[in-house]
């Protein structure tokens, strides 16, 4: 029985670090001598990769009036930043296969994390954040800590899912009494362990407590609204049947008018249903 | 007072304080009566919201409630209230998403409706 999130993901090599493709592709865009080029290059030498982001270009969401066809023109219109984000998106998918389908169904698992990415882009949009694909990103891994769980512990993560539902508990609450930590906590382990940003490190940690961000309270604070959204539009499912709690002072720390949420909501809607199917389409293949 | 979403704005309203772009460049002055074509710069300018002379958001999103089907709001409403048992309801960013949340399901629920005769 793992005590903490670092026990639980010890010795577990398989997800220990990011698949290659990812770490290619990062080093390829933070290289000032690759080209546009070199880094299609890579993406074309990854079938699963090339495949959703040609799906992702020729669908609704960019609407291009001709076909796309190569790799290097797909990279040309996404940009390396949104690239970045898909070959994270596609890496974890990879990564996480074979969960038993009573603790969670993956395709609602990932719709949900894809919708919450979407809408804390969104979000960064509004506030003129810039490097939006990092909210994506965030969006994309702020549960990921929870299939851990159900891969690591599957018992225990069972427990949990029935005590929140048993005695009516928000899950994350109940993965504490369960575990002594929730998934927020394994998440950071994770992406520490993968060497991603520290932004997106403390976004993960704290999307439940956006206060308790000591470094990057705005970042969290957009996705931890993201999440609630993504809740209340019941768009795909994490694990989480309720909307969780909103945290007032971090909404009033992005210092966003209420009305924005109307325009946000419609925002999400549109960008999901044209998107979602090209972006997660293809995880049984 | 309360300004209104910019869905809600109609050519006639009089504006009660200034209308600004997202860089905080007046586009249209208080008093001013608002134009369809102002409507129309407004969305291009990326405008949320306006503050309108006798207009109140409550009002408005009451009006805008009041044209669904009644008892499909009931409906959405129990729902909801349910999704959002762990929520604090007199939050207004909770009680806005509430009814953003119980609307959509409505118009979805019309929608679907119409396109299934």
């Amino acid at each position: 029985m793992a005590n903490s999130p670092h026990d639980l993901l010890k010795g577990y090599v398989e997800i220990s670090s990011l698949p290659m493709i990812y770490t290619q592709i990062n080093e390829a865009i933070n290289n000032p001598r690759k080209s546009l080029a070199d880094i299609a290059r890579i993406v074309s030498e990854d079938s699963g990769l090339s495949a959703r982001l040609l799906r992702i270009v020729n669908s609704a969401f960019y609407n291009f009036p001709t076909h796309i066809e190569t790799v290097s023109r797909a990279v040309a219109i996404v940009g390396i930043q949104e690239l970045r984000a898909l070959a994270i998106l596609t890496s974890v998918m990879q990564l996480f296969k074979g969960i038993p389908s009573h603790l969670v169904n993956m395709e609602s698992f990932w719709r949900h994390s894809v919708a919450c990415g979407l809408s804390a882009k969104l979000l960064a949009t509004y506030r003129r954040e810039t490097n939006v694909e990092l909210f994506f990103t965030a969006g994309i891994l702020h549960d990921l800590g929870r299939l851990i769980m159900f891969q690591k512990e599957p018992e225990r993560a069972l427990e949990a899912i029935m005590r929140a539902r048993e005695e009516n508990k928000l899950l994350y609450i109940a993965e504490r009494e369960v575990f002594g930590y929730d998934h927020a906590a394994v998440g950071r382990v994770l992406v520490q362990s993968w060497k991603l940003p520290p932004r997106v490190e403390e976004v993960v940690a704290f999307h439940h407590s956006p206060v308790s961000a000591s470094r990057f309270p705005v970042e969290t604070s957009i996705v931890h609204v993201a999440d609630v959204v993504t809740h209340v539009m019941r768009l795909g499912n994490s694990g989480e049947s309720c909307v969780p709690p909103l945290d007032r002072k971090g909404w009033d720390s992005l210092g966003l008018s209420l009305n924005v949420l109307t325009l946000i909501v419609e925002q999400v809607e549109r960008q999901y249903n044209d998107s979602i199917n090209s972006m997660i389409a293809g995880e049984n293949e | 007072m309360g300004r209104i979403n910019i869905d809600d704005l109609e050519p006639g309203m009089i504006l009660a304080a200034e209308v600004k772009d997202r860089s905080g460049r007046v586009l249209l002055g208080p008093g001013q009566e608002i134009t369809e074509k102002n409507l129309r710069v407004f969305r291009i300018w990326g405008v949320l919201e306006a503050d309108v002379q006798g207009v109140e958001k409550e009002a408005v999103d009451a009006k805008n409630m009041a044209q669904l089907d009644p008892e499909e709001l009931q409906r959405a409403e129990k729902e909801y209230d349910a999704l959002f048992r762990h929520t604090d309801r007199t939050d207004p960013v909770i009680q806005e998403l509430f009814r953003i949340a119980t609307v959509r399901q409505v118009k979805q629920m019309m929608e679907g409706n119409d396109n299934g005769k």
